[in-house]
């Protein structure tokens, strides 16, 4: 990788943490401009995010979704993104300590345990180059990116709950949203962009499949795991619907849901094989 | 009349959800163990718990009987509850929603109370009008003194579900027509050479008239010497009448009467003469990475790769794709050991160490296809078209129901509101107090927000 790569991953990788640090002490302090100024940090690291994966666009000439290292800096965008689009939408700041953290932890998992040959871009083997595994990766990043914003409206749910079972009024559960609403928030992150985008990301996968090698499906363990994802939170859907899971069962099933999400993306590059292999790295 | 008590308890029992429930996350656990153990590994892959694994079908998990009888129980489950709401939702969709009285509306959870001038009449009428003009279906009547007036929107959105699981359905038939008649095989074929379909083991019930003949066949390569694609150009022949020439690549098959011919995989024959010091010599036909053993001595020669424009300063990558300079790289062993290496040109001998010789007389590359026929395929892209359809109005066109009494006090008017939209309740309740002018119960929300 070139220096400009260099620069914008660290810069980014930077301006996450910062903002993460800001979030962090808003969730302790409550000052709002902390959170106001996580938010203007966070609209910052998107941009030099988004840049890096210009440049990568630019130097690979092609969207640079392929190897383990664009799709984490996609990743990353993908989660910041849909925060600052939620965060205007919803207003609730105190999520952004629980959502922009997950961002520079991708990163610093890049930082920490990539090394420079694995992050640089790659010439494209052959069955690679096709429109569909963009489409594919897209869809997959904002899906991922709702989950992991679900993950953590899940774990505030659970938060604000004990703080209330224990009757607390002062400190950072007494000032979490109350329970219904991050019901609501999880319930729609999942519901109207998660779960259609992941359904979208395994279709355009399958497509892709059936014009590089002829088989939609072939329980390649990628695959399979995307699919049990999709089952989940499918079950989580019907749940709610038919049987009234909220609350506690349904904090719990985004969570379940999210460590589906990660173990789909980190656990079986690594402890399971399969035609996904090039994406290990 | 036991028949009858048979099938409602089977009727019942399919059209439960809980059985839907339970099936997602059966399927979801038994999906996992098969990616845990390896499939289709041959025996030895599972050492001594072969025996076990085959009796469960564990090493072919995704194709054994109790897994396709939970897909087929999930089959019946989506069939039997589509039908079996299908009366309801048609009559949601068809009729709008009953009118409700003050006293009904307080027992929902989107509410609110208001009070306005003018007469009962004018108030209920300017109220339609709003709603309509907000793109409700709205329907007013009469109760004694009170109008009630009913609404709804996005009822469309009421056969999201229904229409999402039936497209469910038909992506799981389409995957059931794959895997009993789909039909595929692999052919290596060099430039000029072609193969009947029906020659082809794998392609059962293939036409006998129809063949696939390789014109041509190039591999590309990028300036570092890494692969960039392949290319063959491809026809089609019907009872030796060409139907149709197409180059495909890796992505972008060949499509004929049900038939895809893609690129799959590549090699070279190459024709090799080895003599030996002693004069006794051998012919073979090696692929790239394959050695023969040199008659009489313990050397063996390797063939390492192809070159097809040679440059001794860039070896073992080429310098075009064009063979310009076509030469063979190979390794000369002595049991393990590397002893010499060279780059033989096609067709002229070149001599080993210890006087015996190798000859490269023809390079044919061959181009690996896979001709695959699936008359699934089409079946499941029309249930994910279906099953996208339902999520649309599933999730994006969440249906609305609005209701307002309004009954006379003085000279003015005070209205019941309620409201509901089981699927998207926070940006509808802000529709809500736009619809009926009223603001959201301030202590509710200050307990709600956060500054």
């Amino acid at each position: 990788m070139g220096w400009s790569e260099n620069l914008l991953f660290y810069l980014t990788f930077a301006l996450y943490g910062i903002a993460s640090l800001l979030y962090v002490s808003y969730l302790a302090l409550r000052k709002p401009y902390l959170a106001q100024s996580g938010y203007w940090i966070t609209v910052a690291a998107v941009t030099t995010n988004t840049a890096a994966l210009v440049l990568r666009y630019l130097i690979a000439g092609y969207l640079p979704l392929t190897n383990g290292y664009e799709f984490l800096l996609a990743f990353s965008w993908g989660i910041a993104a849909t925060y600052l689009i939620a965060e205007r939408y919803y207003r609730i700041p105190l999520a952004g300590a629980f959502v922009v953290p997950v961002a520079w932890l991708i990163l610093a998992y890049v930082a920490m345990l990539m090394d420079p040959v694995s992050r640089a871009s790659r010439p494209l083997m052959p069955a690679l180059q096709s429109n569909w595994l963009t489409y594919h990766v897209i869809t997959a990043m904002v899906a991922y990116g709702a989950f992991a914003f679900s993950f953590g409206v899940g774990v505030m749910y659970l938060w604000k709950k004990s703080a209330i079972k224990s009757g607390r009024t002062t400190g950072i559960g007494a000032h979490l949203p109350s329970p219904e609403r991050l019901d609501e928030i999880g319930y729609r992150l999942i519901a109207a962009v998660g779960f259609p985008l992941l359904t979208l990301c395994i279709i355009t996968g399958a497509i892709w499949a059936e014009f590089a090698w002829g088989r939609y499906w072939a329980w390649d363990p990628k695959e399979t795991w995307s699919a049990i994802t999709w089952l989940i939170y499918a079950a989580y859907l019907h749940a709610r619907h038919t049987f009234g899971w909220r609350g506690n069962r349904a904090a719990w099933m985004a969570i379940i849901g999210f460590m589906a999400v990660l173990f789909t993306f980190f656990g079986v590059n690594y402890f399971l094989t399969g035609l996904h292999a090039y994406a290990k790295s | 009349m036991s028949n009858q008590t048979w099938t409602d308890r089977a009727w019942n029992f399919f059209s439960s959800m809980k059985l839907g429930l339970i099936l997602l996350l059966v399927i979801a656990v038994a999906a996992i163990a098969g990616t845990v153990i390896p499939q289709n590994q041959p025996p030895q892959a599972y050492g001594s718990s072969y025996e076990l694994y085959d009796a469960l079908g564990l090493t072919d998990m995704y194709h054994t009987w109790w897994f396709l009888v939970l897909l087929a129980l999930l089959s019946m489950n989506l069939l039997v509850c589509s039908v079996h709401r299908f009366g309801a939702l048609q009559r949601q969709f068809s009729a709008l929603p009953a009118a409700k009285k003050a006293e009904d509306l307080r027992s929902l959870a989107t509410k609110a109370t208001s009070v306005q001038p003018g007469s009962v009449d004018a108030v209920a009428a300017t109220i339609a009008t709003r709603w309509q003009q907000a793109g409700y279906r709205v329907q007013r009547q009469s109760d004694g003194e009170t109008q009630l007036i009913a609404a709804d929107k996005g009822r469309w959105g009421i056969w999201g579900s229904l229409i999402t699981h039936l497209g469910m359905l038909v992506l799981l038939a389409g995957a059931v027509v794959s895997t009993y008649m789909s039909t595929e095989d692999q052919a290596p074929l060099e430039v000029g050479q072609q193969v009947a379909l029906s020659e082809l083991g794998g392609l059962l019930g293939a036409p006998s008239n129809v063949a696939i003949q390789v014109k041509d066949f190039k591999t590309i390569y990028r300036e570092d010497g890494t692969i960039q694609d392949w290319l063959s150009t491809l026809t089609v022949l019907k009872d030796g009448q060409e139907q149709l020439t197409q180059t495909i690549e890796v992505n972008q098959p060949l499509y004929y009467e049900g038939y895809k011919f893609y690129q799959a995989f590549y090699g070279a024959n190459m024709v090799t003469h080895v003599t030996g010091p002693n004069g006794e010599s051998r012919d073979v036909r090696l692929e790239e990475g394959e050695a023969v053993q040199v008659p009489g001595t313990k050397l063996a020669v390797m063939l390492y790769r192809y070159v097809p424009d040679f440059d001794p300063a860039i070896a073992p990558q080429t310098k075009s794709n064009e063979p310009n300079n076509p030469r063979v790289i190979y390794v000369v062993y002595e049991g393990m050991k590397q002893i010499d290496v060279g780059a033989a040109q096609i067709g002229v001998p070149e001599t080993l160490p210890g006087g015996a010789t190798l000859g490269i007389v023809s390079h044919r590359p061959y181009t690996g296809l896979l001709i695959r026929q699936d008359p699934g395929v089409n079946i499941v892209w029309l249930g994910c078209a279906i099953l996208l359809v339902g999520m649309g109005l599933s999730f994006y066109l969440p249906y609305r129901r609005i209701w307002a009494a309004i009954e006379p006090k003085g000279a003015q008017a005070t209205i019941a509101w309620a409201g509901i939209s089981p699927k998207n309740k926070v940006a509808f309740v802000d529709e809500f107090h736009r619809l009926t002018e009223t603001k959201p119960d301030v202590a509710k929300e200050n307990d709600d927000g956060l500054e």
